[in-house]
């Protein structure tokens, strides 16, 4: 984890046919630190996500210090619906003591055997973020990860991220600034989004 | 409990209609008064006591069985392979639709005919049973392939899933309505297709010979109860391929 990087993403554009999502969008994630990204809706914090995980191309710009190990939270929990809780996170590779321990960790050792179509959203939230954590990675990206938890255990779950980081780089997606907080991360806050609005930051 | 009483209900609606029709049948045969025309379903349920006991039956269902399955599995092999190629190579798709029209269009005993100029008799249901569930297992398997969900093969990529596990808890989960609606069709004309070729090609000791001698010798009860048979068979076969996969599904879950 020694050699991570800041991620640097500059001058980056993209499109979806006539809707201008990011123009010349420029912003530094710092390596090993978490950052909170926020932001109205529809301002391009999903696209720039997406970009920085290379699910997608930018149209201009270019986003430099990206790792090859990545994890995240999807803003859909994107789960094997058929498969239990404890299976969904030992997909990805994750051993079973670890996927174990984390999903005890995140309040989910009553459900490890179920499988998560049984579920609640909260809880497919929850087996969404132990996946994320277990994953041998170096940077991770979070899409609104406490969104639909209730108060106590979303604050349970913050500290469970933010004790679990190690050192990694990680983007979090967020529209409450309390959950920044918590989590001791820098801000960086997007503009509203349309061809014109976000240009370099 | 509704649900329960819905499905009741459906089960006594279908006896119903099932004692319903074989009256008619029983009436219709005595109208008719001839066996040769049309026997009734006594005399056939008659045959089919005697007919189970008689050398050769069990010899002929083997033998049958054995083609048709092979064919079956044969053809569901290639027809899934064809398909996850297709699914990742569209060029593959291209070059292969000439051979699925033509399977898809060409009468089925064209084929029987063609085939029996290249294939011994004994073989030739093998062959027929696979060329018919070839196209109808490779169009349900590629139309899963492409109903599948993209956002959990980009969960994959971002996570760096090998592809033997993003085969087996996302790929396999996302075809299991496809391969039950699959099989279910091409079992059924396997048995169709199989039987109709060992019709034609009359080969020694199989139950398509015992249906054409029925139909020689105008023996009416045996055409009728070799029918059965060939029926109850084909849903005894499809009833155990399908419980296999529910087996195999339910292992694939427990992973």
């Amino acid at each position: 984890m020694s050699d991570l990087k800041d991620i640097k993403v500059k001058r980056v554009a993209k499109s979806f046919g006539t809707k201008c999502v990011l123009d010349g969008y420029s912003a530094v994630f710092p390596a090993g630190r978490i950052t909170c990204l926020m932001g109205e809706s529809g301002c391009g914090k999903t696209t720039l996500l997406n970009l920085i995980l290379r699910l997608t191309k930018p149209d201009g710009g270019e986003i430099s210090g990206v790792p090859d190990k990545l994890a995240a939270v999807f803003q859909e929990n994107r789960l094997c619906d058929d498969f239990s809780a404890l299976t969904n996170v030992r997909i990805i590779g994750a051993s079973v003591e670890n996927a174990r321990e984390t999903l005890i960790a995140l309040g989910l050792g009553d459900s490890l055997s179920r499988p998560v179509r049984e579920l609640s959203g909260g809880m497919k939230r929850r087996v969404a973020i132990a996946r994320a954590l277990c994953a041998d990675c170096e940077l991770m990206v979070m899409d609104e990860p406490f969104k639909g938890l209730d108060d106590v255990t979303r604050r349970h779950c913050i500290d469970e991220v933010r004790s679990r980081m190690g050192g990694r780089t990680a983007i979090v997606v967020t529209h409450d600034r309390e959950d920044a907080d918590m989590l001791g991360a820098e801000i960086i806050t997007m503009p509203s989004g349309g061809c014109g609005g976000n240009a370099a930051k | 409990m509704h649900f329960d009483l819905m499905k009741n209900k459906q089960i006594i609606q279908r006896t119903a209609a099932v004692l319903l029709a074989l009256v008619v049948w029983q009436l219709t045969a005595a109208a008719l008064d001839s066996k040769v025309l049309l026997v009734s379903p006594l005399s056939v349920l008659l045959r089919l006591l005697t007919l189970w006991r008689e050398p050769g039956f069990i010899d002929s269902i083997r033998f049958t069985m054995a083609r048709i399955a092979l064919g079956f599995m044969l053809g569901f092999v290639c027809g899934v392979a064809l398909a996850a190629l297709s699914g990742r190579f569209p060029v593959v798709e291209n070059l292969i639709w000439p051979f699925m029209i033509t399977i898809k269009t060409v009468p089925v005993a064209s084929f029987i005919i063609i085939a029996l100029i290249w294939l011994s008799s004994r073989n030739l249901s093998v062959f027929i049973s696979f060329l018919m569930v070839v196209p109808v297992i490779y169009n349900n398997v590629l139309s899963g392939i492409r109903a599948g969900d993209r956002r959990l093969d980009q969960m994959a990529v971002v996570f760096r899933l090998p592809w033997y596990r993003k085969l087996i808890y996302i790929r396999l989960p996302q075809l299991r309505p496809y391969f039950f609606s699959a099989c279910s069709t091409a079992l059924g004309l396997s048995w169709k297709a199989g039987v109709a070729a060992e019709i034609i090609g009359i080969p020694e000791g199989s139950v398509g010979e015992k249906l054409y001698m029925s139909k020689i010798y105008l023996d009416t009860d045996d055409l009728f109860a070799w029918t059965v048979v060939i029926v109850v068979i084909s849903f005894l076969f499809e009833k155990l391929v399908v419980s296999l996969f529910k087996l195999g599904y339910r292992r694939l879950e427990k992973l």
